[in-house]
């Protein structure tokens, strides 16, 4: 497979992650979007470790794994405490921030 | 001998003491004994001095005052010829007058308090006399201006009695200040204040200062004596009780100057005794041209005693002291008996205008008898007391002053005699007037024959008949031996001249100028009437622009200073609240304009907070294509 | 211990009337006067006690109180600060047997009372310039109350000019005491004096206008007067007494305390000037004194003319000068303030104290009549009588050094006549005014509380030396001390 190939699905990848970023409303959606735009960069960096022979950023897509993880450990029970309080798990209807 | 010179002025202090915290308690009459019987006590004590003084001897004792080590402040009282003449007659006629006052005061209500004040004063008195140093004379003779004053004002429901008190006072006063002058001047430069040390200034002491020192001296006996331009206060001082006008503004302390002058004869200058004559002499004319026209029996006294004075400074200032304290002694006899008689026949009639009085002779023989002879004395008389103190006067002007003087003092004596007869007879003789008077009481009559007797005879102590005992206790050596002729036909002529002047003008009412001097006359008349319109010019030159600056300097402080004061003060308020303004307009506008300004941005950029996240991450994602394209 | 003691007698009280309630009025009066009475008797012990003839100063108290900054607490007296501590003691007990005519808030009055006395013994006490200027302005606070609250008239208005008036005048003297601390490093009084000789011309001028000013407010010289009379006027009978009696004598003490040993050439360079204002308050405020028609106020423009005595002789820098300052002082003390309360006895009875509101008293109130006879007297200055002994002091000192400023003075002499009798004529002379018909004589307390000033004032003046001689060593002393600088 060529590097440009795998290159193009990693953007395919985040665009569709972005995609479901700016357009999921419900909270795990939005998690799981943000997951994939995550894999997305992962996928970058293994393939560029692959391309130049950088060990480095393997270990950064490793960094990313773990970092993904927290971030949905951090995400749902964000979503939990929201669903508590404010009774819902759609974004748009939490606007506290609203100034 | 020592203690008695204590005693003297110790024994009255003590009957002042007594009689001003306990008078209240005493009988009235008791009150008037304890004076009296004090003042006898002094009389004794002086006639036991007067030996070893007789002898020459003289006696001093002295304490430190206001500082331990520096002589010139501390006390003394000694006693010389001088002094001891002076304290025979202070306790002799003291005595007596306080005897009258008994009598004269009774059914008064403040009748302790009148001896008490009374024998202050002779405490005073005796102080002064005794004193061998100018302080300690000085602060007696505050004290006896302080008598004087509260004497003059005793009756001081009448508003005039305070007035007269308080002018007394205030008068002499300005003497005082001049004398306290001339005692810081002679300390400071002379080193001493010692009466004994002043012969030995002469030499140490520059003229000019000499003159400048007696010439302030003699502004204090100015004002004590009465004489002119300081006179004003003593015919006021007539408000008084008649018993303290005969011993205080009569006998004794209006003396003081007169004695203060002779106890200071060495510091005077040629050029200051010249000063002294023109003084007495003027003041002996000009009075005795205004005691011609009084009609207030008191006032006619009071202007004589003024006249007097003025021939008793006259004769100092020929340098005559010896004669002046002569006449001085004579003139305390009859110028005393003279108030006592008027004091007699003011208690006996409650009128004192010569215009309703008259004709008294045979309701008072006593009182008239002895006025007669104090007249006569006054008069110059040959050979009562005062034929022999004023002829000593005339010899001595005729001897050592210019050609005219002689002629002027006869001209004195010519009214003296004119004036003092108009009195007596206008009073005792001619027709009765509506008052029915009655002789006084034996209390009072008694001391004024004493008196009479020694008006008579007093003068003998200084006549050649006793070879003149008196001018030598004065310590006078040169006399003139005999009786000088011409001078007694000269005087006896005066007299005799007053009389009939007293007879015709005083009494018939005759005119005797011609009729193209009639207007002048009548002027001089009017003039000496007002007696020279002296108070109205004091009032109108010195009185009324002191009470102007002293309310224009009221007036400054309350406007001026104070309104300075003010004016700080509200200037810094007025800057208060321009600062306050400044601070709430400008300051604190600043703050909250800041304030503002940011909440203005903050509402502008209010919309953009939406609250939800997908707008902002669609922001983050475009700007983030943005950004990314822009940094290609 | 003593001198700590004599502070401590009225604090004390001021303690006890501060614990007692506010209604037991009897108890809070009696604290008060037990506590002036004690302070008192201390200095009159302290006079007993005293040596006339040691040198230096007597009963010193040191003990250091803020270390760092070399300040101590450190108390004495000698001839100069003795007779103004005994006149404090014994006017705060004569005051404070007035005061039993206040009628309202008796133990806030008698507690700032106390206070008033603590700062006053404490100015004439302390030997610590720090210490000194802090009972200096203690004095303040307690005074502008007892003007401000039992006063009448304008109180509010006078009390605040009292206070802003000498707080200014005491700030000059702050910049002063600063100026001195920062080249000399201490507040000691005794080593300011030895180290001000050493001091170049130029700044011992700036010091001596700095304590000038302080001083000059309190005295009071010439133009700074003017709080005086309404001060005088709306305090009540013992604030006027002690205002007169007391305050006035801290700015003359300061003088001699202070401002003539610290800077000694300075005090010779000005000497010319402060003769002039001498004289200027004595015939100046004799005049304003006889137009007034408020029989305090006039007491009060005649303080300022009895001040300027202490001005000139304090100017001649003579034996006899400061003897006739000092004694001025203390004399001026008594008379006045036995003045002021013959007017406050007259005033508690009349409520007015227009002088053309009374007439012919004498008759009517003998008793009171001699009293205010006496101390008029002794206020113009008769022989016999303390006032004398001070003028004429100050006038001998004086007359050898500045003549002219003397002869002018004389002026006031005879105008003090005029004014002090023209008091009398109205007061007590001529016709009774009918109004007054009823008016009863002086009481019991009220002569107690006068008595003793009569006495002092008759005592002081038949025998000066008493004092004289308490003076006299300290007063040599300080004249060799200022002389000697030239």
């Amino acid at each position: 497979m060529s590097v440009r190939l795998i290159l193009l699905l990693s953007h395919a990848l985040f665009a569709l992650g972005v995609y479901g970023v700016l357009t999921r409303r419900h909270a795990i959606g939005l998690l799981l979007s943000i997951e994939l735009i995550l894999n997305a960069a992962a996928l970058n960096f293994v393939l560029f470790s692959r391309a130049f022979g950088h060990v480095e950023a393997q270990a950064f897509a490793l960094f990313i794994i773990a970092l993904a993880a927290c971030e949905a450990v951090v995400g749902l029970a964000i979503v939990i405490g929201l669903a508590r309080h404010a009774h819902t798990v759609f974004a748009d209807q939490v606007d506290l921030l609203k100034g | 001998m020592t203690p008695a010179l204590l005693w003297i002025p110790l024994l009255p202090l003590a009957a002042f003491a007594l009689l001003i915290t306990c008078g209240r308690r005493l009988a009235p009459p008791v009150a008037g004994w304890v004076a009296v019987a004090a003042l006898a006590a002094s009389a004794g004590a002086t006639l036991a001095l007067a030996e070893p003084v007789l002898r020459g001897q003289r006696l001093a004792v002295r304490w430190a005052w206001l500082s331990a080590g520096d002589p010139r402040w501390a006390l003394g009282l000694a006693v010389d010829g001088l002094s001891w003449l002076m304290l025979a007659v202070v306790t002799g006629v003291g005595t007596m007058i306080a005897c009258y006052s008994i009598g004269y005061m009774r059914g008064d209500p403040r009748y302790p308090r009148f001896f008490a004040y009374l024998a202050l004063f002779c405490a005073s008195m005796l102080g002064l006399v005794l004193a061998d140093h100018f302080l300690l004379l000085y602060a007696c003779w505050e004290l006896v201006g302080l008598c004087s004053y509260l004497l003059i004002s005793f009756w001081f429901e009448k508003p005039a009695a305070a007035a007269a008190g308080r002018k007394a006072f205030i008068t002499t006063r300005i003497g005082d200040a001049g004398l306290l002058a001339g005692i810081l001047w002679l300390a400071w430069a002379g080193g001493t204040l010692q009466f004994d040390a002043l012969a030995g200034l002469r030499e140490t002491l520059s003229h000019g200062l000499l003159t400048a020192i007696s010439l302030l001296i003699f502004l204090g006996a100015v004002g004590k004596s009465a004489q002119v331009p300081l006179h004003v206060w003593l015919p006021d001082a007539m408000e008084g009780p008649t018993p303290v006008s005969a011993l205080i503004h009569a006998a004794t302390m209006v003396a003081a100057g007169i004695y203060l002058v002779a106890r200071t004869l060495p510091l005077f200058t040629p050029e200051s005794l010249q000063v002294v004559l023109a003084v007495g002499l003027l003041t002996h004319l000009a009075a005795g041209t205004v005691a011609l026209t009084m009609t207030d029996i008191k006032r006619v006294l009071a202007y004589s005693t003024i006249s007097q004075l003025g021939l008793m400074m006259t004769a100092l200032g020929l340098g005559a002291a010896a004669l002046a304290m002569f006449h001085l002694t004579t003139h305390a006899c009859f110028k005393a008996l003279l108030f006592l008689g008027a004091g007699s026949v003011i208690h006996a009639t409650h009128e004192q205008e010569l215009g309703r009085l008259g004709g008294l002779r045979r309701a008072m023989p006593w009182t008239a008898a002895v006025f007669l002879i104090a007249a006569v004395s006054m008069s110059g008389v040959f050979p009562l007391s005062g034929f022999w103190s004023k002829d000593a006067i005339l010899l001595a002007a005729q001897h050592d002053g210019p050609p005219w003087l002689l002629g002027a003092l006869l001209a004195g004596a010519v009214m003296t005699t004119a004036y003092v007869f108009r009195l007596y007879l206008r009073c005792f003789h001619g027709a009765p007037a509506p008052h029915a008077g009655h002789e006084s009481p034996l209390i009072m009559v008694l001391p004024m024959a004493v008196l009479a007797l020694g008006a008579a005879a007093v003068g003998l102590a200084g006549s050649p008949w006793l070879a003149h005992p008196l001018l030598h206790l004065l310590g006078l050596t040169q006399i003139h031996a005999g009786i000088d002729v011409p001078i007694l036909l000269w005087s006896t002529l005066a007299a005799a001249a007053g009389l009939w002047l007293a007879w015709s003008v005083g009494v018939r009412r005759a005119r005797p100028l011609p009729a193209a001097l009639r207007p002048l006359g009548t002027r001089l008349y009017t003039w000496a009437a007002n007696k020279y319109y002296v108070d109205e010019w004091y009032q109108r030159l010195i009185i009324g622009p002191y009470l102007a600056a002293a309310r224009g300097l009221s007036r400054f402080d309350l406007r001026v200073i104070d309104g300075a004061v003010d004016g700080a003060g509200l200037a810094g308020r007025a800057l208060a609240v321009w600062k306050e303004r400044f601070d709430r307009l400008v300051v604190d506008r600043l703050v909250n304009g800041t304030a503002s300004a940011v909440r203005l941005a903050g509402a502008g950029l209010r919309w953009v907070q939406t609250g939800i996240v997908h707008q902002y991450l669609l922001v983050v994602v475009v700007a983030v294509v943005v950004v990314s394209l822009v940094l290609k | 211990m003593l001198l700590t003691w004599l502070l401590a007698c009225p604090l004390i009280g001021m303690l006890v009337v501060l614990a007692l309630p506010k209604t037991a009025v009897r108890a809070i009066r009696a604290a008060a006067l037990l506590a002036t009475g004690f302070a008192l008797l201390l200095s009159l012990e302290l006079l007993i006690a005293y040596q006339p003839a040691a040198a230096g100063m007597q009963f010193v108290e040191r003990a250091p109180w803020i270390p760092p900054l070399r300040i101590f607490y450190h108390l004495g007296v000698d001839g100069i600060s003795l007779p103004l501590v005994i006149l404090t003691a014994l006017l705060g007990f004569l005051a404070c047997i007035a005061s039993y005519s206040i009628a309202e808030r008796h133990k806030e009055y008698f507690a700032l009372y106390l206070l008033l006395e603590v700062g006053m013994l404490g100015t004439f006490l302390a030997l610590d310039l720090f210490l000194f200027y802090i009972f200096w302005e203690l004095v303040l606070v307690p005074m502008y109350f007892l003007i401000g609250i039992w006063g009448g008239g304008r109180r509010e208005y006078s009390a605040f000019k009292f206070f802003v008036y000498t707080l200014a005048g005491s700030l000059a003297m702050l910049l002063a005491i600063l100026a001195l601390y920062f080249r000399a490093h201490t507040f000691d009084l005794l080593e300011l004096a030895a180290a001000g000789r050493t001091f170049e011309l130029g700044f011992q001028q700036l010091l001596f206008l700095g304590f000038f000013l302080g001083f000059a407010v309190k005295v009071p010289i010439f133009p700074f007067h003017t709080w005086l009379p309404d001060a005088h006027v709306d305090a009540p009978t013992p604030g006027s007494v002690l205002l007169a009696g007391v305050l006035l004598k801290m700015g003359g003490y300061g003088f001699f305390r202070i401002a003539y040993p610290i800077c000694p050439a300075a005090a010779m360079g000005f000497g010319g000037a402060m003769a002039c204002l001498g004289v200027i308050n004595i015939v100046y405020g004799a005049f304003v004194a006889m137009a007034q028609t408020d029989f305090k106020r006039l007491v009060a423009y005649s303080s300022v003319s009895h001040m300027g005595f202490v001005l000139l002789g304090l100017a001649s820098l003579t034996p006899e000068g400061l003897q006739g300052a000092m004694f001025q002082m203390v004399s001026h003390g008594v008379v006045t303030g036995a003045m002021f309360l013959l007017v406050g006895v007259l005033y508690d009875r009349t409520h007015t104290r227009e002088l053309s509101a009374f007439g012919g008293l004498g008759a009517r109130v003998p008793v009171y009549a001699g009293f205010l006879i006496f101390f008029s007297l002794a206020s113009l200055g008769l022989p016999g009588l303390s006032g004398f002994i001070g003028e004429f002091l100050s006038l001998v000192g004086a007359f050898g050094v500045w003549r002219w400023q003397t002869v002018v003075s004389l002026l006031g002499i005879v105008a003090a006549a005029a004014y002090m009798l023209q008091v009398i004529q109205q007061v007590l002379l001529g016709p009774l005014n009918e109004r007054w018909r009823e008016l009863p004589d002086m009481t019991l307390r009220e002569g107690l509380s006068l008595a003793p000033l009569l006495l002092v004032t008759l005592g002081l003046g038949v025998l000066p030396l008493a004092l004289l001689e308490v003076q006299d060593g300290a007063l040599q002393r300080l004249i060799a001390h200022v002389v000697g600088a030239r």
